[in-house]
């Protein structure tokens, strides 16, 4: 016996824990007995190593399944494990809906959250070479900090054809956005629509997996002026008519061309898709910029050969800036090296195509939208963290009632039961419950689906969960979480052994206690995580939508595509200008916030060149919008500014003048007919959205010669009746032009869209921590109820004895108090970190308040201490002689 | 009917054959220092021991207790018939077998 006070007695204790107990004693003997002979023979620690060694080398398959017999699928007792099962769920029904509901939130949340980015995982993975189909990417030439940019210019196309074996065939995509589409129909009237057209090269359909119902792909686009069209497109315009050969007028010059194929229904899950298809050349400025690198309007790709060193052809490319580049500079007579310089020079990149959807988050995409692999990281880590505290749930609830148990589990011992049987036993609820949380799962799933399409304007493609692979799906994710549920909780209650029948009360097992504290900890600080999460964003979406963005967004209409009246602009302009309610109406090619032009501008006398966005306006633009200007004037209806433009400070400060001095300045632009006389500094304001920091920006005169055609009306209206307005300006269009679409905008709307992703991953956050927290709660009912149900004695004695309400209400709050406390410590670092790094994207940010913490943790504090108090209240409502009666 | 043992399984069947009575895993260990000064793991005896007895070679049965060993019995083998007629008919099949390998090496 001596010996047992120097042998390393948590040694035995992992031996006890995975060893059968019918081995556990000649073993544990055996191991004693060679310790002891060693420890005459060597050194105290080297018996001691040995010791352990040998007794860590039970930790084998012989040992461990050494039960296995009783393990085995034996189907008559898993039928019985089942009905046990059930009849155990109905009996403590109440306990048992406790983990039914939080696990199908659980797996409700955790599905959707599957299905939804697998589907973002898989964008453009149907074409047939996906594998060697690239992007490539530019500098950014646009930005004064430089970064990549997929828009490319003409030649690049031809010169990776040419001067690089690795690629197979090139392709350039130019988005020859909004123009008007007009088809006579079977009635003679003529219909028009805006729409969106793309122009490709020829080899489009090589690259790109779109097939077509109708028409050839292999000479669909190998002439200009032949266009192939979605099947949407074919429904709206012809109707169930075949279009093939019909005639479509395309464009302000209204270009007919002749429909030469029609695509199936294309897949939601591409980069782009087309309505419309031409050759890109049937866009007349294509030709006309072919030989420059900064008409940056195509986006070009490449399919390289399958055997192609990556990494090389990536470093071959940058020999494009030495050899092609130049030449534009040279008909520009500009300086390239200064031009490029301060960006790290004119580099190319390659970028695979099923990267595009979600890796383009600066790099961005002019042919369709874009996702986010942050928002869906995020979202893959709110699925883990409610489908953890289900889990959590689970074990919680299942490992303080099991003193309940302990009776059924020494009967079962007696009868001669294995431990590992009655773990089978365990393991077989879990997943019953899970089942069943399954089954209420689905309706529940789809129930958040078509909330999170109405509110979030998230839509989220169930249909692959249906069907077989969907059961499978289901299937392995009951299996799986049954048993992560129920593996600790089987472990744990078959341990206990026969003699535990006289410990009958649950109270009695407090070695787990510890265990089960800590999971409520972690709990709360999840919960108090995620809201103080929630809070922080919707602060700092509620900063940018209150940041003064430098001008007066309300009040406003904007009236779209006004060059469409042609030489009736004015008439509209004159007309809206003598309505009433307005105030003013402005002539303008953009609205900020829309998205500018950007182009090169020099400085009289030095030779500072700067890329600068442009926007055309009339005189009215600055009262309208509430432009402040710190020097000179805004353009007037009595004098001819041509060349004259505005410039803002940013554009001031960069060219190296006070605002002030820089009146009177000349910039030089080259390709413009004319010098450009500053008549004015406007004071800076945001005309991109808060993602980014001011950049310059110049105005011109809407008669100027500036590229572009297209005109907007922005009315500036008094009063609150926009309806009125809009009516009076659909009707004086249409008096005008009654065949074109009078379209509006609200433009106080068309400004939140700004941060629409914001604003998404906003409301995701909160209904995820919603559930989240409700699971959570969830929780702590049952383990309170419990807790109190044992308790109810104690509880009744000690108000007999004289125990006030609040005496009692403070015991049994207290212990859940010091847990929230803890998780509250533990959730304000890890969640401060997540925090700043979302704010730090954003050029202009709130501050991380520790009120927010303050506030989670009290709304935490208040739900979960009211529905404790709500089971406290039960308990000491009632009479305690009734309690104290029962035996 | 005969079993297939591997050789571990077939040295640990004739010791504890040929230990008779107080077989137990740490008895076994020693013999095989002892009579084949071979250095084996006390986890893998008590396996090979565990198999023998399901397949029915060996049978085990819990012995007295003691003050030794941290008061712990010891798990005694014995052999069974069984496993005493399995071990005769591998050593009479090996015995066979010796018969025909060709005798010169061995003078050689």
């Amino acid at each position: 016996m001596q010996s047992d006070q120097n042998k390393p007695d948590f040694l035995f204790r992992i031996l006890r824990w995975f060893c059968p107990p019918e081995l556990l004693e000649s073993i544990e003997g055996d191991l004693i007995e060679q310790y002891e002979e060693d420890q005459k023979n060597m050194s105290q620690q080297k018996a001691k190593l040995k010791l352990t060694l040998r007794t860590l080398a039970f930790l084998r398959p012989g040992i461990l399944f050494r039960n296995n017999n009783s393990v085995s699928l034996n189907m008559r007792l898993l039928s019985n494990h089942f009905k046990v099962s059930i009849r155990h769920l109905k009996k403590h029904w109440g306990y048992s809906l406790i983990h039914i509901i939080g696990l199908s939130v659980g797996i409700a949340a955790c599905v959707l959250i599957y299905s939804y980015t697998s589907f973002e995982k898989g964008y453009d993975t149907f074409h047939d070479d996906i594998d060697q189909l690239f992007r490539v990417n530019q500098t950014n030439i646009w930005r004064p900090e430089g970064g990549q940019m997929s828009s490319t210019g003409l030649p690049l196309g031809k010169v990776l054809d040419q001067d690089f074996p690795e690629v197979l065939a090139s392709l350039r995509i130019n988005d020859w956005n909004d123009q008007t589409v007009q088809y006579k129909n079977q009635n003679g009237e003529i219909v028009t629509y805006r729409e969106n057209i793309l122009g490709a090269d020829s080899s489009f359909f090589d690259f790109f997996s779109f097939p077509l119902r109708e028409g050839d792909p292999r000479n669909a686009l190998n002439k200009i002026n032949q266009v192939v069209i979605s099947d949407e497109m074919a429904l709206k315009y012809f109707g169930h008519t075949n279009p093939l050969g019909k005639t479509l007028l395309i464009g302000v010059e209204s270009i007919p061309m002749t429909v030469v194929g029609v695509t199936n229904k294309q897949p939601g899950n591409a980069h782009f898709n087309f309505d419309f298809l031409i050759n890109i050349y049937s866009n007349p400025s294509i030709e006309m910029f072919e030989w420059s690198w900064i008409w940056t309007q195509v986006t070009t790709y490449v399919k390289i050969r399958k055997e192609a060193n990556l990494a090389q052809f990536e470093e071959n490319m940058q020999s494009i800036q030495d050899k092609h580049i130049p030449a534009t500079f040279d008909r520009l007579g500009m300086d390239m090296e200064e031009f490029v310089g301060n960006k790290g020079g004119w580099h190319f990149y390659l970028q695979p195509v099923r990267d595009i959807h979600l890796h383009s988050q600066d790099i961005g995409n002019d042919l369709g939208d874009i996702g986010d692999i942050k928002m869906i990281r995020i979202l893959q880590l709110l699925a883990l963290l409610i489908l953890f505290l289900a889990v959590v749930n689970y074990i919680n609830l299942s490992t303080a009632r099991g003193g309940l148990r302990a009776s059924e589990i020494s009967v079962k011992k007696t009868l001669g039961a294995g431990q590992s049987s009655l773990a089978m036993q365990f393991i077989v609820e879990s997943v019953t419950t899970t089942f069943i949380a399954m089954c209420l799962a689905v309706p529940l799933l789809m129930l958040i689906q078509s909330g999170m399409e109405k509110y979030v304007d998230l839509h989220i493609a169930l249909t692959p969960l249906f069907g077989i692979n969907g059961l499978y799906v289901f299937l392995i994710i009951n299996i799986f979480i049954g048993i992560v549920a129920g593996i600790y909780p089987a472990f744990y209650l078959s341990r206990f052994s026969a003699t535990d029948l006289e410990r009958k009360n649950g109270g009695s097992h407090t070695g787990n206690l510890r265990f089960r504290q800590v999971l409520v900890t972690l709990q709360f600080a999840i919960s108090i995580g995620l809201i103080a999460s929630s809070l922080l964003i919707h602060r700092q979406l509620h900063f940018l939508n209150d940041q003064n963005m430098g001008f007066n967004k309300d009040q406003l209409l904007v009236i779209n595509h006004v060059e469409a009246l042609e030489g009736n602009m004015d008439v509209f302009k004159n007309e809206m200008r003598g309505t009433p309610l307005v105030e003013y109406a402005s002539l303008a090619m953009e609205m900020p916030g829309r998205g500018t032009w950007e182009d090169i501008f020099m400085r009289e006398g030095s030779e500072i060149k700067l890329p600068i966005s442009t926007i055309k306006i009339d005189e009215q633009f600055f009262p309208a919008l509430d432009l402040e200007m710190v020097a000179g004037r805004t353009f007037r209806v009595e004098s001819t500014d041509d060349h004259n433009v505005i410039i803002n400070e940013t554009t001031a400060r960069l060219f190296g003048w006070e605002a002030e001095e820089a009146i009177g300045k000349r910039l030089l632009y080259p390709g413009y007919p004319t010098d450009l006389r500053i008549i004015g500094v406007v004071k800076d304001f945001h005309f991109q959205s808060l993602h980014h920091s001011i950049a310059p920006l110049a105005f011109f005169h809407e008669e100027s010669y500036l590229w572009g055609d297209q005109r907007l009306l922005a009315i500036k209206y008094a009063g609150a009746n926009m309806q009125v307005l809009i009516a009076e300006a659909q009707n004086k269009w249409q008096a005008i032009n009654p065949n074109y679409p009078f379209s509006y905008s609200v433009y106080s709307d068309e400004l939140e869209q700004l941060y629409e992703d914001e604003n998404q991953l906003s409301q995701l956050i909160t209904a995820f921590s919603g559930f989240s927290f409700f699971i959570a709660l969830l929780g702590l009912i049952g383990l309170v109820s419990f807790a109190i149900d044992q308790r109810r004695k104690e509880l009744s004695i000690r108000r007999v004895l004289g125990a006030s309400y609040q005496q009692i209400f403070f015991l049994l709050n207290k212990q859940f108090l010091l847990l929230l406390c803890i998780g509250c410590i533990i959730a304000v670092p890890a969640s401060w970190t997540f925090l700043s790094q979302w704010l730090d994207t954003f050029a202009y940010r709130t501050q991380i308040h520790i009120s927010i913490f303050i506030i989670a943790t009290l709304v935490i504090a208040i739900l979960a201490l009211g529905s404790i108090s709500l089971f406290v209240l039960r308990a000491i409502k009632t009479n305690p002689a009734e309690t104290l009666k029962e035996h | 009917m005969t079993k297939e043992l591997g050789v571990f399984e077939e040295q640990v069947l004739s010791i504890v054959a040929m230990l008779g009575d107080d077989v137990y895993g740490k008895s076994i260990v020693d013999a095989f220092k002892e009579q084949l000064q071979k250095e084996v793991n006390l986890s893998s005896v008590h396996v090979t021991l565990y198999r023998l007895q399901d397949k029915g070679l060996v049978k085990s049965k819990m012995g007295g207790a003691t003050s030794d060993r941290g008061g712990r019995r010891k798990r005694l083998f014995t052999i069974t018939n069984t496993g005493l007629s399995t071990l005769q008919q591998m050593k009479d099949a090996r015995e066979n077998l010796w018969k025909f390998i060709p005798r010169l090496k061995m003078i050689g």
